[in-house]
């Protein structure tokens, strides 16, 4: 220690740790008054306190001692002086050290003096909390000092530190008031019970041991030139790079985030059936009976129960549904569930059964993947999994389902399966799913069925909950692996469905012929309207939506049922609005709507 | 003959850079030593080394008759420094770093201390921040001298300083070492400075000392020398310093060779020996 530098650093700091300790001291008082009428907790307002000032005193006081003396520039005058530089790094962090401590001892003090204006407190009840206290704000200095020798850095220091309780936090679900050295006022020195374990007290002495060898290091080797290079201001190239490190480190958190466990979807009513895996619940109503809604409940329960045994999917739903009248026949909802997990689906009471499991086959997948089944490099082979398993056991509705791609207009071929977004436009949902059936039936007589399966289970496995998602293997490239890439799976596909084409061509080319025509008008009256013209048919529907301007897939689009030959579109678009525009129409020996012109319209 | 300072094979890195690279040279007591170098030759980086601010990588350091590898705090108190930027506190007045400083040394001389802010014409009451750079070199001169100590570095205090404190910074030195018998050992780039005080004189020039001597000694070992092919002429005792500079490290050589009349000799300035052995790459090892 030196007198001499102590009497300096008070001077020259004196008036500035003077507004520290007011400041301290107004906010001890309103935390202790709070304390008493809200809080409950004895020493809950010294906790408090030391949680806020335990790091702001430490920080001032490593700015004003250390950082100052650094970017000042006063270190080298003071080098200069018969004075070593192992005694004046003493005499400041010993300075700082003792200035923490004492204001620790004081808070304690006030707390304890408020504490017995209103309850008896024996000595010993007092003292049990100074020991984590002391503990704290020791600690809190240690860091706060070496991050000090740090200079321009030490903030991004703090920031680090602050970002590990975080990530801790994200990662392993604990609690920032369990995290180390802040586990020292947990709530049993809040309530005055207890001290924390010792292990709280070794892992916050280590840090402070850790941290005082760092500092004392930078004081002292390599002529301490380090501190006084890092004190000065940081350059315009070092605040842009941290400052895309703490964006990046936010991001990084934000992706490391859990998802909040959710609790599985309650099924109070309706016939139910407990699987090995899932529950399953069908709603009976007036025109869906019990035993229909029994029947169906078992017949999803053993689909999602060997879906999740082939696929190995770490899901066990609850998987309800609910039929209702007035839905239209093809036309089936998943619900969106917030507080809880599981699979909600509305149909209509006279729902294709085989299109209601290829849809809880979907919803399974969907939810074991966390959604990136849906992407669009799996997307195809997510449909055709879903729908293969859905008819594993009805043979006539495989045909039936072959029946459909193959009346799929042109050739299938590798951009199809790539790009299965626009295939699904072009196509309408009831063809495009039978094509994703038609190229996974093809996958499965190339590999077999277990390959198929067993490769499937690798596209389709549970991902990671953070970043290292980014990091799988594209399908894609599991698929080449296996030997099938999708221009192999789509001419494969192609020949397959050529035969089928071949087979029942007089069926197929008994259809009717049937013709649509999108047409924008502009007229001066009504202004822009889009017009659908059918030829060849008596009824059909038009699905339609208005595209936002960066909208890359067309999402939910209204339907208009048509009776007649003309429609116009119920909307009114002005010039540059994009309108996405679908014909389709009953094919009675498809039993399934089918797309005949699927457009996106610009208004001119 | 005692010398006050004595560096022998002082060698210092600042990471790869070898900021001094055997540095060899004896500071006699009671003399005032021009240490004279060019920007960056390792000026600053010797004195930080004697004031133990820099650890030496290797090399022996001997000061006021005590050898020592780092120069311990003890050691400090004989020795004044006026380093090349006052690093003072702002807001300390000139009274306030005198007491602050003063509590530092054992043979502080308050008296001295006051005595020399009058003469030197430095305001005692005003704040460091508020001194202009030259009142702030004399109070640097000022804290170095009132400790009255045998030693006294000077870092180029000038370099900031118009011609007119220049002069009387100087004067203040000459006279202190005349005084007291301190020893001064005073960085510089001014040769003309140097000339006008030093009684002895060495040239660092990438770590290592070119030259060194008294100043007059030093005028009679390095002439130029006009003429023929002095290269066959000299015989090998003579030593080129560059083009026709040459050394002889006895002056009486230079008096056999100025009978002949093969070659002219003629005398140099200090400030011509320096820009010699400075502009030249491969240094000297020669002490005169």
């Amino acid at each position: 220690m030196s007198g001499a530098l102590l009497r300096k650093e008070l001077s020259e700091h004196g008036a500035v740790l003077g507004v520290t300790a007011l400041l301290a001291a107004l906010v001890l008082f309103a935390l202790l008054v709070q304390a008493e009428s809200e809080l409950g907790g004895r020493f809950v307002g010294l906790t408090r306190f030391s949680m806020l000032f335990g790091f702001l005193i430490p920080i001032v006081l490593a700015n004003r001692l250390l950082v100052r003396e650094y970017a000042g520039r006063t270190q080298l005058f003071l080098e200069t002086l018969p004075l070593g530089r192992a005694r004046a790094f003493a005499t400041k962090w010993l300075l700082g050290c003792v200035l923490s401590m004492l204001t620790a001892v004081l808070a304690w003090a006030w707390t304890v003096e408020t504490i017995v204006e209103t309850e008896a407190l024996g000595l010993r009840d007092a003292l049990a909390p100074l020991p984590a206290v002391l503990t704290f704000w020791f600690t809190a200095w240690c860091f706060a000092s070496m991050a000090g020798m740090l200079g321009r850095y030490r903030y991004v220091v703090w920031a680090i530190a602050a970002l590990l309780v975080v990530v801790l936090e994200s990662v392993t679900g604990m609690s920032p008031a369990e995290a180390p050295v802040l586990r020292l006022l947990g709530s049993d020195v809040q309530m005055g019970r207890a001290l924390p374990e010792p292990s709280a007290f070794a892992v916050a002495l280590g840090i402070a041991l850790v941290s005082l060898a760092g500092a004392a290091a930078l004081a002292l080797i390599g002529s301490g030139a380090m501190p006084s290079a890092l004190a000065q201001r940081m350059t315009a190239r070092e605040r842009v790079f941290v400052l895309v490190g703490i964006v990046a480190a936010a991001t990084l958190s934000a992706v490391l985030e859990r998802s909040p466990e959710l609790p599985p979807f309650e099924i109070a009513d309706g016939e139910r059936v407990e699987g090995r895996h899932v529950r399953v619940g069908v709603m009976p109503t007036a025109d869906f009976d019990a035993a229909r809604a029994r029947s169906l409940a078992h017949i999803l329960a053993d689909d999602a129960d060997s879906l999740i045994d082939a696929l190995s999917l770490e899901v066990e739903p609850a998987i309800f549904v609910l039929p209702q009248q007035g839905l239209d026949r093809d036309r089936m909802q998943r619900a969106s569930l917030s507080g809880s997990k599981g699979v909600v689906i509305r149909i209509a009471s006279d729902a294709p059964l085989d299109r209601v499991r290829a849809l809880v086959g979907h919803a399974l997948i969907v939810d074991s993947t966390r959604g990136r089944a849906l992407r669009e490099d799996r997307h195809v082979l997510l449909d055709g999994l879903s729908a293969y398993w859905a008819l594993r056991d009805d043979a006539d509705a495989r045909r039936l389902w072959r029946l459909r791609a193959a009346a799929a207009g042109r050739p299938l071929r590798e951009d199809d399966l790539a790009l299965w977004s626009q295939t699904m436009e072009r196509l309408g949902e009831c063809t495009s799913l039978a094509v994703a059936f038609g190229a996974f039936e093809a996958l499965v007589e190339r590999l077999g069925v277990d390959a198929a399966l067993a490769l499937m289970a690798d596209v389709f496995r549970t991902p990671p909950d953070d970043f290292r998602v980014l990091f799988e293997a594209a399908p894609e490239a599991r698929l080449a692996r296996s030997g099938v890439g999708f221009a192999a799976l789509a001419a494969q596909t192609e020949a397959a469905l050529g035969a089928v084409r071949e087979r029942h061509r007089e069926l197929l080319a008994g259809r009717p012929a049937v013709d649509a025509r999108i047409e924008q008008r502009t007229d001066a009256g009504p202004g822009n309207s889009i017009e659908v013209h059918v030829d060849g048919a008596e009824r059909f529907t038009v699905h339609y939506a208005r595209l936002r301007p960066w909208a890359g897939s067309v999402g939910e689009t209204p339907r208009l049922d048509v009776q007649g030959s003309r429609a116009v579109l119920p909307i009114a678009p002005i010039r540059g609005d994009r309108v996405f525009v679908a014909v389709e129409v009953d094919d009675a020996a498809l039993d399934c709507p089918i797309r005949i012109a699927a457009e996106r319209v610009t208004i001119r | 003959m005692q010398f006050a300072i004595r560096l022998d094979d002082l060698r210092v890195r600042y990471g790869r850079v070898r900021a001094l690279d055997g540095l060899t040279l004896a500071v006699p007591r009671g003399e005032i030593y021009g240490f004279l170098g060019r920007n960056g030759a390792g000026k600053t980086t010797t004195l930080h080394a004697l004031m133990g601010i820099v650890r030496p990588a290797g090399g022996e350091i001997e000061l006021l008759g005590r050898r020592m590898r780092r120069v311990p705090v003890a050691i400090k108190r004989s020795i004044g420094y006026v380093s090349q930027a006052q690093s003072f506190y702002p807001w300390m007045t000139a009274a306030r770093l005198g007491r602050f400083v003063g509590s530092f040394y054992p043979t502080w001389d308050d008296e001295e201390f006051k005595r020399l802010l009058r003469v030197l014409d430095v305001p005692r009451d005003r704040r460091s921040a508020e001194l202009s750079g030259g009142t702030r070199v004399k109070l640097a001169l000022a804290l170095a001298l009132a400790p009255r100590p045998p030693l006294l570095l000077l870092d180029e205090p000038t370099s900031g300083l118009d011609p007119v404190a220049r002069a009387e910074f100087n004067d203040l030195v000459s006279a202190m070492a005349a005084e007291r018998g301190t020893t001064v050992f005073f960085s510089s780039h001014l040769v003309d400075e140097v000339e006008s005080i030093a009684t002895h004189v060495g040239i660092i020039q990438a770590g290592r000392i070119c030259v060194e001597g008294r100043v007059d000694d030093l005028r009679r070992c390095v002439r130029r020398v006009v003429g023929a092919d002095s290269n066959e002429l000299l015989p090998p005792s003579f030593e080129r310093v560059r083009d026709d500079v040459w050394h002889a490290a006895d002056p009486a050589l230079w008096d056999a060779l100025e009978q002949s009349d093969a070659v002219m000799v003629e005398p140099l300035s200090l400030h011509e020996i320096f820009l010699a052995f400075a502009r030249t790459d491969a240094g000297l090892s020669a002490a005169a």
